[in-house]
């Protein structure tokens, strides 16, 4: 059991990962067909594009961690 | 085989095929909502993950498998997470090309996190995971020129773009998968289960086309 557990919580998080992004692209849909916008504004690209500039960066920094422990 | 074991050994691919037909503009048509997709991916991964093996087939003693979970990596997960978003990113009917633009980068977003929680588990080699982030920049780079053909009134040079951006989404999809499989794989020595291991959906074939956000 215990060996299982370390791979249900990388499910949970990759899951929650997943229904996080599915609620993300509907909030930016709905928020952007509530205002009868029919492209983002640019304060929505700025948040998106942001959060992709973060997450490459915590990934490249996850990416040296690894290799300095050799894995 | 009784119903029960018929679902143990291929319900992943049951369910995987229902979230096909969800994802497919005869699903979205029926039943036209995004979390369709979704809780069927869920209920897919909760058959992989936590229902046993087929009981019928005789207990073989295996120095590293010890159920569904052995073999499985993150890369799987990984997989799973792009094939849900883009399953759901295939359900927002009648969005905007700018919109589905948004929607293509925050799955990259998604991918690059996910990858980043694999890394750092252990679960996700460095170099896979490289390969993982200079796929994203990738797809990121193929956006950001759609959106700058749509801001110039190129719309069908930023409609191709996207079509780029989908495929390049769909190869970070081909590779994972690729790597899931790869290390899905027994080991040589280990004995075979008389009831073979089910065949995951997302070792499909590559070639297969895959719904996602493309201009309709």
């Amino acid at each position: 059991m215990a060996a299982i557990l370390p791979t249900v919580a990388n499910a949970i998080d990759l899951l929650l990962a997943a229904t996080q992004a599915a609620s993300q692209i509907a909030g930016v849909v709905q928020s952007a067909k509530a205002a009868g916008q029919t492209i983002l504004t640019a304060e929505q690209w700025a948040t998106i594009t942001g959060n992709e500039d973060s997450a490459e960066a915590q990934l490249s920094a996850a990416i040296a961690t690894a290799k300095a422990q050799g894995k | 085989m009784n119903p029960w074991q018929w679902f143990l050994a291929h319900g992943d691919k049951l369910l995987a095929t229902l979230t096909a037909w969800l994802s497919s503009p005869q699903g979205q048509s029926a039943i036209p909502s995004a979390w369709a997709p979704t809780i069927a991916g869920v209920l897919t991964l909760v058959h992989l993950l936590f229902l046993p093996e087929p009981s019928s087939a005789p207990t073989v003693a295996t120095p590293t498998a010890t159920g569904k979970q052995s073999g499985r990596t993150s890369l799987t997960f990984l997989a799973m997470v792009l094939a849900i978003v883009l399953a759901a990113c295939a359900t927002f009917g009648g969005l905007s090309l700018d919109e589905k633009l948004g929607a293509a980068q925050i799955s990259v977003t998604n991918v690059v996190k996910a990858a980043t929680t694999a890394v750092q588990a252990g679960t996700l080699s460095s170099a896979n995971a490289q390969s993982v982030l200079n796929m994203a920049q990738g797809a990121k780079d193929i956006i950001a020129t759609a959106r700058a053909d749509e801001a110039a009134g190129n719309t069908t040079g930023a409609s191709t773009e996207l079509t780029l951006a989908t495929s390049a989404l769909t190869a970070l999809q081909t590779f994972l998968n690729d790597k899931a499989g790869a290390a899905a794989q027994p080991p040589p020595a280990a004995p075979q289960p008389a009831v073979g291991p089910k065949t995951s959906y997302y070792a499909r074939d590559p070639a297969e086309p895959f719904l996602a956000c493309t201009e309709s």
